[in-house]
């Protein structure tokens, strides 16, 4: 049965009230409490949720500028970016081997990168078979970068071979990838890149559905400084789940 | 689950592990629409910083967003809404604010729009479509509570309609506005356009 079509009309005329806060305060917590217990208001409000989310996309206007992040910032208090407990926490995950594998230094590391395929025992002959040399004109994108002050390009090779899949261009804290052998994935699976620190476990940056080659992706913040950060991995995951370690890793690079 | 919203998600572990970094690119690509949202229905640039920094505040503190309801975005725009109209009613300003259905349709759809985003120009014009074939009595509740920020019984008394009618008008309303925008929220025809 659709939700919306959901025959009690009392719980209906609530869940559209709800939904657009329009409610006096005690229907509200009538519908507050019953919504606990009623799987069919629930669908119902998240069907009405999404229509008051498209009917604020009519004030979206771009010529209404936002706050900076500066000044929403300072209601948060005091954080510490991935505090070390945290990271701590992530990295005593059941069966990281490989993470647990990965140590400071660029070819342990890479040692432990080559461990994480290892793991999952996947063979990349496809995705092999569809790069290309690395005899490829650069794109405007990673030249512009190999040329630009505070510019880093990170080369990402094809697991076991000198075949380059793409660059990592990473400036004033972000990153963005330029896919120079990516195949085109099914709809079920993306591509995720991730960080990987000198001292912890890869973290995903961004996931990459739709690749075009030589077209760099857009610019995303790194997790951890870049400083910090021994190399990149790609790897393909589902698309219908977020990953917590890569599964899948099909390229890597050492940070330079 | 789209490139966006795996990225989105991804982002959410992120910040479900203190990441100020991730919270902060969460805001680079929602914070504009729930600002402007919430200036629209407050007048008011101040009253929209606080209730943006009070949204945001909320995700970082883990309260209230579950995955499971629907796409990060869906849940922020709920909840600036709820705040500002919450803000627009503390505040008392309802002198100020506008009852005319005609004017609050001006006013939702006020501005240059979106013109660099083909994603959010598409969906407003699907929106901005969908509103103007809704019957009028439908759209007149539907504009007041929303834009106006009013509850169904303060519409009611405006109007002089029985508050079971602008309940039945209300729930029309949202059936009709969310068959004729079916898919909306299914489709990325520019992949990434979204801020």
């Amino acid at each position: 049965m659709n939700p919306v079509e959901h025959d009690d009309t009392r719980w209906a005329e609530l869940a559209a009230g709800y939904a657009l806060h329009a409610l006096e305060p005690d229907e509200e917590q009538t519908f507050a409490s019953h919504l606990a217990g009623c799987a069919i208001c629930r669908a119902t409000l998240d069907e009405h949720s999404l229509v008051a989310a498209q009917l604020a996309s009519l004030v979206d206007d771009a010529a209404t500028a936002a706050p900076s992040w500066s000044r929403i910032r300072p209601a948060l208090g005091d954080v510490v970016t991935l505090p070390e407990d945290a990271r701590d926490e992530v990295a005593r995950a059941d069966n990281d081997v490989a993470v647990r594998r990965l140590r400071p230094r660029h070819t342990r590391l890479l040692a432990a990168a080559a461990a994480v395929v290892g793991l999952v025992g996947v063979g990349f002959a496809g995705w092999q078979l569809a790069g290309r040399s690395d005899t490829h004109s650069p794109s405007s994108a990673v030249a512009a970068c190999r040329t630009g002050e505070g510019c880093h390009v990170v080369r990402l090779l094809a697991d076991g071979s000198k075949v380059e899949a793409g660059d990592v261009l990473v400036q004033g804290g972000s990153a963005s990838v330029v896919p120079t052998a990516m195949p085109a994935l099914d709809s079920t699976h993306v591509y995720v890149l991730w960080q990987l620190p000198r001292d912890g476990r890869p973290t995903p940056v961004t996931a990459l559905q739709h690749v075009e080659t030589s077209k760099a992706s857009r610019s995303v913040p790194l997790v951890i400084p870049y400083a910090d950060t021994a190399g990149f991995a790609m790897s393909v995951e589902p698309a219908d789940q977020v990953p917590t370690r890569p599964t899948k890793v099909v390229a890597m690079g050492a940070a330079t | 689950m789209s490139p966006a919203a795996l990225e989105d998600a991804v982002l959410l572990q992120r910040v479900g592990t203190g990441d100020e970094a991730a919270i902060e690119a969460l805001y680079e690509r929602y914070g504009g629409s729930c600002y402007r949202l919430a200036r629209r229905i407050l007048d008011d640039a101040q009253l929209a910083e606080d209730v943006v920094q009070q949204v945001f505040l909320a995700l970082w503190q883990g309260t209230g967003y579950d995955p499971r309801r629907g796409a990060v975005s869906t849940w922020l725009l709920s909840m600036t809404h709820h705040k500002a109209v919450d803000s627009v009613r503390r505040e008392g300003n309802r002198r100020k604010r506008t009852a005319s259905d005609q004017a609050l349709l001006d006013k939702a759809a006020a501005g240059p729009g979106p013109d660099d985003e083909a994603w959010a120009r598409w969906r407003a014009e699907r929106t901005r479509e969908a509103l103007r074939t809704l019957p009028a009595e439908q759209r007149e509740v539907l504009l007041l509570a929303y834009y106006g920020g009013y509850t169904q019984r303060e519409i009611a008394d405006m109007t002089g309609l029985p508050l079971g009618t602008v309940k039945s008008r209300t729930l029309g309303a949202m059936r009709r506005m969310r068959a004729r925008l079916a898919g909306v929220d299914d489709i990325d025809p520019s992949d990434g356009g979204r801020r």
